[in-house]
């Protein structure tokens, strides 16, 4: 745009103004607008309907409310391409939950009621290698079985009640902890309560287990996590 | 699948469940946020069916991404960014095509809806203008990226992000002022349906 000092500037238009708002303008056209818009009230509303627009969109970005249904067929075809993703072999070589081994284990040995599994090998490996099912020499242990600080039907009375997590409120640091003792993160948590153990703050909480009438009661430290199970004890507890 | 209370899992938490294995969380993330998803995905797409498209290859990019999303912003944002992405990327690719003519297809964002709001005049101003000026200020403005970084996802030099922006902002206010028909009218020139 020509800014000569004899000449008359032109007309403010919505595309001049929409060019200075996008910074298309030199530094002393884009002053000598600003000064007309000061001074010019249309112009000024022009200026001020553009970033009116600029807030809108970004108002748009910021509202899911506002956004329309998507077409079920692309719902859909996106969900079963989603759903496709986890039949390829890299995926399915997670490794399967610890409480099956738990589970055989209790059936390998022992009354199944109040059967104190304890110390098993709960550390995380990146892979299973009890596939065969456990042998004793497969099964570490890294404590003296011990006594849980909630009796069995204390611990029934748990799955009635709203789960207490204490340390573990934060869902990010419990799906941690989940993960730590081989769980999935989104693990469903049936139970839970602070305890103490042997003098120890420490949280009992009750996972499913094998079949849907037993449930997993486990007993870890505070501070557990992915890399740090902190697993104290644990036992399986068949439900009334 | 969600824990005993029942509340349902936060983004990040369906984001953790799906790196540790669970094979439907992820599916649930993209129903949360799809239909803001796939709205991103037809403003920055010639057609509806480029949109399907983008949108999946973007979805199934995230799912086996998701290991390395350092939780650095919103699990959202990250996911509007990869549909933006995968969106221009097609643009780009089209636009530096010579054979490749960028018609838009006749366009309509959403179902008429019986009371007028803004969100639904904008919607329809950004569909009736041409593809590249619309992903431009739909990159700059509605995702709040620099004119550098959409210029780089474009392929475009900053100089051509910033005039198509200032296009599209000029027809948009034009689009609203009408809507807004209580706005004092100005009495000077309002050609506001320039070309390209």
């Amino acid at each position: 745009m020509d800014n000569d000092a004899g000449r008359e500037p032109g007309p403010i238009t919505p595309e001049l103004l929409a060019d200075l708002q996008a910074g298309l303008l030199d530094d002393a056209s884009a002053a000598a607008l600003r000064q007309r818009v000061r001074t010019d009230p249309e112009a000024a509303a022009m200026l001020a309907a553009l970033d009116q627009v600029r807030r809108d969109l970004a108002g748009l970005g910021a509202d899911e409310s506002s956004a329309p249904a998507v077409p079920a067929e692309v719902t859909a075809r996106i969900g079963a391409a989603l759903r496709e993703q986890h039949r390829t072999p890299a995926h399915s070589a997670r490794h399967t939950p610890r409480w099956q081994l738990i589970a055989l284990v209790a059936g390998v040995g022992a009354a199944v009621v109040g059967a104190v599994v304890g110390g098993l090998m709960l550390t995380r490996d990146p892979a299973p290698t009890w596939s065969l099912g456990p042998t004793a020499e497969s099964i570490t242990a890294t404590r003296q079985a011990t006594e849980l600080p909630l009796s069995n039907p204390q611990i029934v009375d748990l799955l009635s009640k709203r789960p207490d997590y204490g340390p573990l409120t934060d869902p990010a640091q419990r799906a941690s902890c989940l993960s730590g003792l081989g769980y999935s993160g989104a693990t469903a948590v049936l139970g839970a309560r602070p305890v103490d153990m042997n003098g120890q703050a420490a949280i009992l909480i009750v996972l499913p287990a094998d079949t849907p009438r037993m449930v997993l009661a486990l007993v870890v430290e505070p501070d557990c996590n992915a890399a740090h199970s902190g697993l104290l004890a644990n036992t399986l507890v068949t439900r009334p | 699948m969600g824990s005993f209370e029942g509340v349902d899992r936060s983004d990040a938490e369906l984001l953790a469940a799906h790196v540790a294995g669970d094979r439907y969380a992820f599916e649930e993330l993209f129903y949360r946020h799809q239909r803001q998803l796939y709205r991103l995905a037809r403003v920055t797409s010639r057609s509806p069916e480029d949109a399907a498209d983008a949108l999946q290859d973007a979805m199934l990019k995230a799912h086996r991404n998701a290991p390395a999303f350092r939780h650095d912003s919103a699990v959202s944002s990250w996911l509007y960014r990869i549909v933006l992405n995968a969106c221009l990327d097609r643009l780009r690719r089209l636009m530096h095509n010579p054979t490749t003519a960028l018609e838009d297809d006749a366009c309509h964002v959403g179902d008429p809806m019986p009371s007028v709001d803004t969100a639904i005049v904008i919607e329809r101003a950004l569909m009736r203008l041409p593809v590249e000026q619309r992903a431009a200020v739909v990159a700059v403005d509605m995702q709040g990226y620099s004119v550098a970084e959409t210029a780089r996802m474009l392929g475009i030099a900053e100089g051509t992000v910033k005039s198509r922006c200032s296009r599209a902002r000029a027809k948009l206010a034009g689009a609203l002022e009408h809507f807004n028909a209580g706005a004092a009218t100005p009495s000077g020139n309002r050609d506001v349906g320039g070309s390209v």
